[in-house]
């Protein structure tokens, strides 16, 4: 049961991530700079790959 | 905490993401600011921020966890910005390792990408500040007036008759030996044109070719046509297009401008193409005028020859003469200094300036050589494409040369008896502690030139490469956007559609 939430939980996290992404990524090709300005994209890769991983 | 509340949570604060993303994209409020520091502020999203490095490498010193050192004159930053803005206010921190040698520090927006003009406005004025301190100082604002004599008590009393009455300020009448300015853009409308012509001297058809953009003073009688007639080659040895922007001035007015296309494209492939532009602009003024004449091009273009034009044509700042047959050159000039360029190595040479020699040596590098006897000088170059700059004027002949501009107080100034009254637009720094200085200028962005998002910004300390006099260390570049908020916009969006 236990285990069940905290998978959700980190399935969860693993979409916010990819929703975060695309809407960088997206805004980023939209509006060039937008986004690269203030955040390195590498870092929002490297969270989202580290929920991918605990999601497998 | 169950799934759905945490995915809740995490939606919301994804449409804040998306919300804050489309924020700073717009900045509703129309203000937004930006700070670049030396050394840099550890940052913990890692973007790379709007305020680029100062270039260029061999005149900055940039090191972690140092300040920016400049070492040479000009250097330059770009800003991103997400929108257009109108002003932008640019402070800059820094301390001053300079000599005597380099009293000016200058801090400017681009305006004109094909004659890389830069609007500047000072950061220090060390002339200001410390050289006339026997003088009798008013400062209203940033209005600074110097008088050697205490005869104006309110700046307003002294523009009011600089305006009204411009003959009686000086002794003599002679307003141009007797007022010194800087950075007076902004006060030009209480400023006199001061041409102290009593003959027009007559236009003689100049056929030294000139290459890309000049500017030329001119002067033309009540109710007299302004026609020219001028022949251009495009040497077609870029594959640009080399359009020809011709305009004429009369004070801070453009009265006229055409654009001649370059129909033929820009084939690169060096086939000269020659063209003639005759031009007819019928002047309704009523009096003996003074005009300026811009020819902005790029270095593909040169202008063969000048045909016909009102009167005799000074060339303002700069010169650059190519392809001459009948050598050697000469050119007059009032000015104390000229600073000679050349990127051709046939045309390394010895030049005349004042009836002295100068050695230009090498191409690719800029050499400055002063002059200080007073009156006309004659600048002789044996060989041409050589690119001459001055603060003032050049002429074709010394029986057509006449300088309009007022003394200005520059690095090359020398202290007149004659000189009265000094007029700038300036602030001093502030001192704030650590020997740091932090000064202030505010710059129009209206028509600054943006490419890529991004406005070019300088900061030039005159004759800092030429003389190896010390540097100067930055600590921040703070740069405050300000302009049209989105309420603004929405407003004349809907004003529009009612009319």
């Amino acid at each position: 049961m236990l285990i069940k939430l905290k998978k959700d939980l980190i399935k969860e996290i693993f979409y916010f991530f990819s929703a975060v992404l695309v809407l960088f990524v997206l805004s980023e090709i939209i509006w060039p700079n937008s986004i690269l300005a203030y955040v390195n994209l590498n870092y929002v890769f490297v969270w989202w790959v580290i929920s991918w991983f605990l999601l497998l | 905490m169950s799934s759905k509340r945490l995915r809740l949570i995490l939606l919301i604060f994804w449409l804040i993401l998306a919300g804050l993303i489309v924020w700073l994209k717009v900045v509703p409020l129309g203000h937004v600011t930006y700070i670049k520091s030396y050394p840099a502020k550890f940052n913990i999203l890692g973007g790379k921020g709007f305020i680029d490095n100062l270039t260029p490498v061999d005149r900055v010193s940039i090191y972690p966890g140092q300040q920016a050192v400049i070492t040479g004159d000009p250097v330059y930053f770009s800003v991103f910005t997400p929108r257009t803005f109108s002003e932008a206010k640019v402070t800059v921190t820094y301390q001053d390792n300079l000599s005597i040698a380099t009293p000016i520090i200058e801090a400017g927006v681009l305006v004109d990408n094909v004659i890389w003009r830069y609007q500047l406005a000072p950061l220090e004025n060390k002339l200001l500040d410390t050289g006339f301190k026997d003088w009798y100082k008013i400062q209203s604002g940033s209005t600074l007036l110097l008088q050697k004599n205490n005869n104006f008590t309110k700046l307003a009393d002294f523009l009011d008759n600089l305006k009204a009455k411009p003959a009686t300020i000086c002794k003599d009448g002679n307003l141009k030996t007797c007022l010194v300015l800087y950075n007076t853009e902004s006060l030009n409308s209480y400023l006199p044109v001061t041409n102290n012509l009593e003959k027009i001297p007559d236009f003689k058809a100049i056929n030294i070719p000139l290459q890309g953009a000049h500017q030329f003073y001119f002067l033309a009688k009540a109710d007299q046509a302004l026609k020219f007639d001028f022949d251009f080659a495009d040497l077609n040895l870029d594959k640009k297009s080399d359009p020809v922007v011709i305009s004429v001035y009369k004070g801070n007015d453009k009265i006229y401008s055409t654009t001649i296309l370059d129909n033929f494209g820009g084939d690169g492939l060096g086939q000269v193409r020659n063209f003639s532009v005759p031009l007819v602009y019928p002047t309704l003024s009523s009096s003996t005028d003074l005009y300026k004449l811009e020819i902005k091009a790029g270095e593909d273009i040169v202008i063969k020859k000048i045909n016909k034009a009102p009167s005799a044509l000074n060339v303002i700042s700069k010169l650059h003469p190519v392809t001459v047959t009948d050598l050697p050159l000469s050119f007059w000039t009032d000015s104390s200094f000229i600073k000679v360029t050349t990127n051709n190595p046939a045309s390394v040479q010895t030049l005349s300036f004042g009836s002295k020699s100068f050695l230009l040596t090498a191409a690719y590098q800029q050499f400055e050589f002063s002059n200080n006897t007073k009156g006309l000088k004659e600048v002789i170059l044996n060989h041409d494409d050589v690119i001459l700059e001055t603060d003032g004027i050049f002429s074709f002949s010394p029986t057509s040369f006449f300088n309009p501009e007022f003394k200005k107080l520059d690095q090359h100034f020398v202290l007149s008896d004659d000189a009265q009254y000094i007029l700038a637009n300036y602030e001093t720094p502030k001192n704030l502690t650590g020997n740091l200085k932090q000064a202030l200028v505010t710059l129009n962005t209206q028509a600054a030139y943006r490419e890529n998002g991004k406005y070019s910004f300088m900061i030039s300390v005159p004759g800092l490469s030429l003389v190896k006099s010390g540097n100067m260390t930055i600590s921040e570049i703070k740069v405050e956007f300000s302009g049209r908020t989105l309420w603004d916009k929405i407003k004349d969006k809907m004003l529009s559609y009612v009319n």
